[in-house]
């Protein structure tokens, strides 16, 4: 059994990484390994707002992320730089911006760069996703 | 030490070969699975896969070439444990 962490920079409407990284993810826990932290990044971390509204009839990646982290535990967390210049924003970081609303999803988390380096010394594989 | 590339566009397999060595693997997923129907793809290395759902929703599955394995995601995550790191070529 081996501990793998994933590193997704994938846009969500613009390229198949983000779908790829769930099913790749998906497939990892049913075979019995872990799965320690899923890190967004770059245009990535645009799935973590609670806000995306698509056609009932289109796959919500931000849901399918939220399920996936609460069933298996996981930790999905999204690089504090990259989410700001983006407009993702959790409550304290509105606060801090002087911004009039939050909008990241509870699934998620803001955090630093130094949650991917400790992913990668923790975790016997990083896969990528872009 | 042997390592699996990630191509995930055709036109990116071209940039990445000159650091490929023939006992590492090559993975097609995503748009770059085209690369496995064509003959022009022809790589030094021994080890050639390409994800079969990604050619099936492209409708090129029936033109793969036998030169490039076809994996299911299952066996993509072994692949990635079976070799020491893997590398996605962005």
């Amino acid at each position: 059994m081996a501990t793998f962490s994933l590193l997704v920079t994938a846009n969500p409407y613009s390229s198949q990484g983000q779908f790829s990284a769930i099913e790749f993810a998906r497939t990892l826990l049913e075979q019995g390994h872990n799965l320690l932290r899923v890190f967004f990044y770059a245009d990535g971390v645009l799935v973590a707002s609670r806000l995306h509204a698509p056609p009932a009839d289109e796959i919500n990646l931000t849901k399918s992320w939220a399920k996936l982290a609460i069933e298996k535990d996981i930790e999905l967390i999204a690089c504090v730089t990259a989410a700001n210049k983006r407009g993702i924003v959790n409550a304290s970081e509105a606060e801090r911006n002087a911004l009039t609303g939050d909008n990241l999803d509870p699934a998620f988390e803001i955090s630093g760069l130094g949650q991917l380096t400790e992913a990668m010394l923790e975790s016997d594989r990083v896969i990528t996703f872009g | 030490m042997n390592s699996l590339y990630i191509i995930n566009n055709p036109q990116k397999l071209s940039e990445a070969l000159p650091f490929i060595g023939e006992n590492d693997g090559i993975l097609l997923i995503e748009d770059a699975v085209v690369l496995a129907t064509s003959d022009s793809a022809q790589t030094h290395c021994k080890n050639q896969f390409a994800l079969e759902e990604d050619l099936i929703a492209r409708g090129v599955k029936d033109k793969s070439q036998a030169s490039w394995e076809l994996v299911d995601y299952p066996r993509f995550v072994e692949l990635t444990l079976t070799f020491d790191k893997s590398i996605t070529w962005l």
